[in-house]
């Protein structure tokens, strides 16, 4: 059967095929849809994890139980999850084990643009890396045979322009099932000498088995036309060179690491020149390179290490003329949403002048509207240390906030150090009741899970169990209260928290919409500061646009009285 | 970007909610359907917040890269004014008149299929078939109207 496809629901109906028992992950773009996808199969249990590190840990517990399984995150997550990840290249899979990190070059929704391929090297486990919806599919299925008849975990590394494209797949539309006995095994499982040298020693026999096992896998092609030119190539970027340069030969690899040296010197044998085209690092190009091979990439400045290639800039590249980057999202599209629950405790934090350790989620996209709230944002969970470090170098109190799905991924850790260590901060949480930035995914605080319900935890409960002795949970859309409570939280000494409470105004039902009387507005901006999306300046009055969701904060800070509510309309909707 | 003409390449752009996405998504079915080879990508960032919605469709008998750039694709399909896209003259331009924004609020994007339509070799009983994998029986009667309102008003109009 053939269907059009985007590379995450491939990778998902892959897995399905390959009979997984259980897919789990935390969200991220680009890799979010993938378990939604396979959320659609009753039989595959699944979940959003409490962060990257328990969904490889609980899914390493799946394969141990003699099931194949799938663990899906973004390549910051993958960060997260690298502790066990190293050590489980030691220890080995019992069924199946694929960790699919999806990158982002040229960071169209992410904080960096790191190349997850490199943990390949790290932790000498197979890196395989398809370059369209129907190889995702293929190999997906491949990497489960891969993982257990090498027994390593295997990293499937996408990149957004595979997770996001759609594309042709030939679906075979058959589950296959999946058991393997389990037995008690220390020596290979648990890591203490004497057997954690022999689990290195395996390793590095299992990964050269591996290598020698590559051309059989059929995973690698070879495409000669021209002698002329060579390019090793793999993943999206194949594509575009199948585009730019449709005469050169090609040895467009499907597994990334390890390299079978084999089949790069053979290919080298068989053109004039060798080229290595790749996006992120040269990953590939530095393989090769250590073989003593003549090879031509980034290393001499050919090719741009930044940013996502596209035809044109390969072309250009192998025409002598250098970008020197590939595309980069360079300004953010999205903003805070007319209505968002956070507006109106960042325009009370606005007015404080405190440092104030921001986090990873929507209210990062206040930096747009109020470009000096937020000192910093670095990664999950970080920015209630940062403010922990500031206070106590400081001798001052300092402030941080995060949301509710990103306060149970990383920031409890942060808190339990904070308060151990006698930081003075006021933490901030923002609980719009889901994980909003990624698409509005269940967390642990949420009380739902992908399909069933479940028991909700308290972000107060945690916070007590903690040791934060000053909680307080006030509702996102009184501005008077919200800032009784900054004052409050900040007037004590130690770590103090504030919970604002408001649905995500995606999941909400509108609230009617709210006008400016013209007679009435001074122009004094003071609604702007807001940074609502709905409110725009025009030059005889302000004015609030169709967008508006009648949350009601902007009528609580106008001393015009200029703004009223639009009662029976339904004329913009 | 592209070196020959061996694909038909649209781009469709639009501000969030505006179904950006669902447009091109039922584009590239269309052609699926219709036995092409076909890529449809998505510049879509943070999921879900406002801004801009960038999504190409390339069809042709073999199509590899996914991306092409708004300067250079054959047609655009635009659901705002003021999106600051630069298009090349020989980019056929499907945008809708302030009237037909007003009227189709909650249906912009597939009455501009509709129109957008009357410019491919695709036939409307696939288009049919294309609009039917994204909607519910209530919705796919009002989405079905709305898109041969479309192609109506190309073919009265031209494009703008």
């Amino acid at each position: 059967m053939k269907a059009l496809l985007t590379g995450n629901e491939a990778v998902a109906i892959g897995a399905y095929e390959a009979g997984v028992f259980a897919a789990t992950g935390y969200p991220g773009t680009p890799a979010t849809e993938i378990i939604e996808t396979i959320a659609r199969y009753k039989e595959v249990y699944t979940e959003w994890s409490v962060n990257e590190k328990t969904a490889l840990e609980i899914a390493s517990g799946f394969s141990l139980s003699g099931r194949r399984t799938l663990v899906v995150m973004k390549h910051v997550g993958l960060n997260v999850a690298s502790d066990p990840l190293i050590s489980l290249a030691y220890t080995g899979v019992n069924a199946g084990l694929v960790i699919v990190a999806a990158d982002d070059p040229g960071m169209w929704s992410s904080q960096n643009e790191q190349d997850s391929r490199l943990y390949g090297r790290i932790a000498n486990i197979p890196v395989i890396e398809p370059s369209d919806s129907e190889e995702a599919y293929i190999f997906t299925k491949r990497a489960f045979e891969i993982s257990e008849n090498f027994d390593l975990p295997v990293l499937l590394r996408l990149t957004r322009a595979i997770s996001h494209t759609n594309t042709v797949v030939n679906i075979e539309n058959k589950r296959q099932e999946y058991y393997r006995q389990y037995f008690i095994n220390p020596a290979k499982n648990v890591l203490l000498p004497p057997f954690t040298s022999k689990r290195r020693l395996s390793l590095q026999k299992r990964i050269e088995e591996f290598r020698q096992y590559i051309p059989q896998t059929g995973l690698n092609r070879v495409e000669i036309i021209e002698d002329k030119a060579g390019i090793i190539t793999s993943g999206i970027t194949y594509q575009y060179v199948k585009d730019a340069l449709p005469v050169a030969s090609v040895l467009k690899l499907g597994i990334v690491h390890p390299l079978n040296h084999q089949e790069i010197k053979k290919f080298n044998s068989m053109v004039k020149e060798l080229f290595v085209i790749e996006e992120s690092e040269p990953f590939i190009e530095d393989a090769v390179r250590a073989l003593g091979m003549r090879v031509r990439g980034k290393q001499d400045g050919i090719f741009p290490w930044a940013g996502e290639l596209n035809q044109s800039i390969v072309r250009e590249a192998f025409n002598g003329i250098y970008s020197t980057s590939g595309e980069i999202c360079e300004e953010s599209y999205s903003t805070l949403c007319a209505g968002c629950p956070y507006l109106g405790m960042f325009y009370v934090l606005s007015k404080k002048p405190l440092f104030i350790g921001g986090d990873i989620g929507c209210y990062t996209l206040s930096v747009r509207t109020f470009p000096h709230i937020l000192d910093t944002t670095l990664c999950m969970g970080s920015g209630i240390s940062q403010a922990a470090g500031y206070s106590i170098a400081k001798k001052e109190r300092a402030a941080a906030v995060i949301g509710d799905s990103t306060f149970f991924h990383s920031g409890i850790q942060a808190i339990l150090n904070a308060i151990y260590h006698k930081a003075n901060i006021l933490v901030i949480i923002l609980d719009n009741h889901t994980t909003s930035m990624t698409g509005g995914q269940p967390h642990i605080g949420t009380g739902k899970g992908l399909r069933e319900a479940k028991k909700k935890l308290l972000i107060e409960d945690v916070l007590r169990g903690c040791g934060v002795e000053y909680i307080r949970r006030v509702g996102a859309y009184d501005i008077k209260d919200i800032e009784n409570e900054v004052n409050k939280g900040l007037s004590m000494d130690g770590v103090t928290a504030i919970i604002v409470d408001g649905e995500c105004i995606i999941n909400k039902k509108k609230g009617g919409m709210f006008y400016i009387d013209k007679s009435k507005c001074s122009l004094c901006g003071e609604c702007l500061s807001l940074g609502c999306e709905a409110i725009v300046k025009t030059e005889d009055s302000c004015i609030i646009r169709n967008i508006c969701n009648g949350c009601g904060l902007c009528i609580q800070i106008c001393e015009n009285e200029a703004i009223k509510k639009i009662h029976n309309c339904n004329l913009c909707r | 970007m592209r070196q020959s003409k061996r694909y038909i390449t649209v781009i469709f752009a639009g501000r969030g909610g505006q179904g950006v996405l669902t447009a091109s998504l039922i584009t590239a079915h269309a052609f699926f359907l219709s036995d092409y080879d076909v890529k449809k990508s998505d510049i879509k960032g943070i999921a879900r917040r406002g801004g801009m919605v960038l999504s190409t469709v390339i069809a042709g008998e073999k199509v590899y890269s996914p991306k092409i750039v708004p300067e250079t694709s054959d047609i655009a399909v635009v659901f705002s004014n003021d999106l600051g896209l630069n298009f090349s003259e020989h980019t056929t331009l499907v945008l809708p008149i302030d009237e037909e924004i007003i009227k189709y609020q909650k249906n912009l994007n597939i009455f501009s299929i509709g129109k957008l339509s009357t410019y491919l070799d695709i036939s409307p009983e696939t288009w049919e078939k294309a609009i039917r994998t994204k909607f519910g029986d209530d919705a796919y009667s009002i989405n079905i109207s709305a898109f041969y309102e479309g192609r109506k008003s190309a073919r009265l109009f031209g494009v703008s």
